[in-house]
């Protein structure tokens, strides 16, 4: 078998198990690895309602994204989101696929999957190569 | 204190929330579809993000418009599995050409393709769907356009 020059560049998934009821995560963003490059994205599967992560901020932008689960129906999308956005945790609700930006050192969240009638999509895109949060 | 946005007569972070938001680019009808992307066109509200992203639904086979190519930034390609019943399987396999000689790479999971500025890559052929998942690049130049996409 000739030696594979580009395998490198790949990041397969593996199993992983729910890191809290009602979120099955992806574990992609590793900080090593990546072949180097230096902007990272991972993924929950949220299906019960669960409120994930505390007020805080961090010195690159990140792109907070939701979608549904059925590929067929890019509208489709069974969830309430309340994703709390600044130090006055303003409160904005989310309930169809959406992207939110945070600029770097704009306070968010926590948030809130308030109502979860069929699962979704949270996906996290983020310049930086470790999620390194300050608080709020 | 928490304030709910519908009660403010004006919001502060209104601007940040992208509701639908798209970005066009060629997708085959009935094979694939747009979903949430960001490019340049929303960064008036906020300012130049060097950062654009697409998710698009893979629903039959087909080989993607992309030519082999490469970008003067790095750039990374997932593809998401639509549920996690069967995590980490994708529920299609695909296949993607990567470097100057092509070398093949088959996807059958959950996966990153990490692509260093001036890595070759592409075609990408979606050559068997189970069950439609999600493919997608992120790149890190304000426009698929303006990352000096070299084509082969």
């Amino acid at each position: 078998m000739t030696e594979s020059k580009y395998e490198k560049y790949i990041v397969r998934g593996i199993a992983t198990k729910e890191s809290i009821p009602g979120v099955m995560p992806s574990a992609f963003g590793e900080p090593e690895g990546w072949a180097g490059i230096d902007h990272r994205m991972k993924w929950d599967y949220v299906s019960k309602p669960v409120q994930i992560e505390e007020a805080h901020s961090h010195d690159f932008e990140e792109f907070l994204c939701f979608m549904g689960t059925n590929p067929a129906d890019t509208e489709e999308f069974g969830a309430e989101i309340d994703v709390l956005m600044g130090k006055e945790g303003e409160k904005q609700v989310i309930n169809t696929p959406t992207v939110v930006v945070i600029p770097r050192g704009m306070v968010h969240s926590p948030i809130n999957f308030r109502k979860v009638d069929k699962p979704v999509i949270y996906s996290s895109i983020y310049m930086a190569k470790e999620y390194i949060k300050s608080p709020a | 204190m928490m304030k709910e946005n519908k009660e403010m007569a004006e919001s502060r972070f209104d601007k940040y929330v992208l509701r639908g938001a798209k970005v066009s680019i060629p997708v085959f009808p009935e094979k694939a579809l747009l979903n949430i992307g960001f490019d340049q066109k929303y960064m008036e509200r906020f300012g130049k993000v060097d950062i654009n992203f697409n998710f698009v639904s893979i629903l039959s086979p087909h080989v993607l418009a992309d030519p082999p190519h490469t970008h003067n930034c790095d750039e990374y390609l997932f593809f998401i599995p639509a549920s996690y019943e069967n995590w980490p399987e994708l529920g299609g396999e695909a296949e993607i050409a990567m470097g100057e000689e092509w070398e093949k790479h088959t996807i059958t999971t959950a996966a990153i393709i990490c692509l260093p500025a001036g890595v070759q890559h592409a075609p990408i052929f979606m050559k068997k769907v189970d069950r439609p998942f999600y493919f997608g690049h992120c790149l890190l130049a304000d426009s698929y356009g303006s990352s000096q996409f070299n084509g082969v």
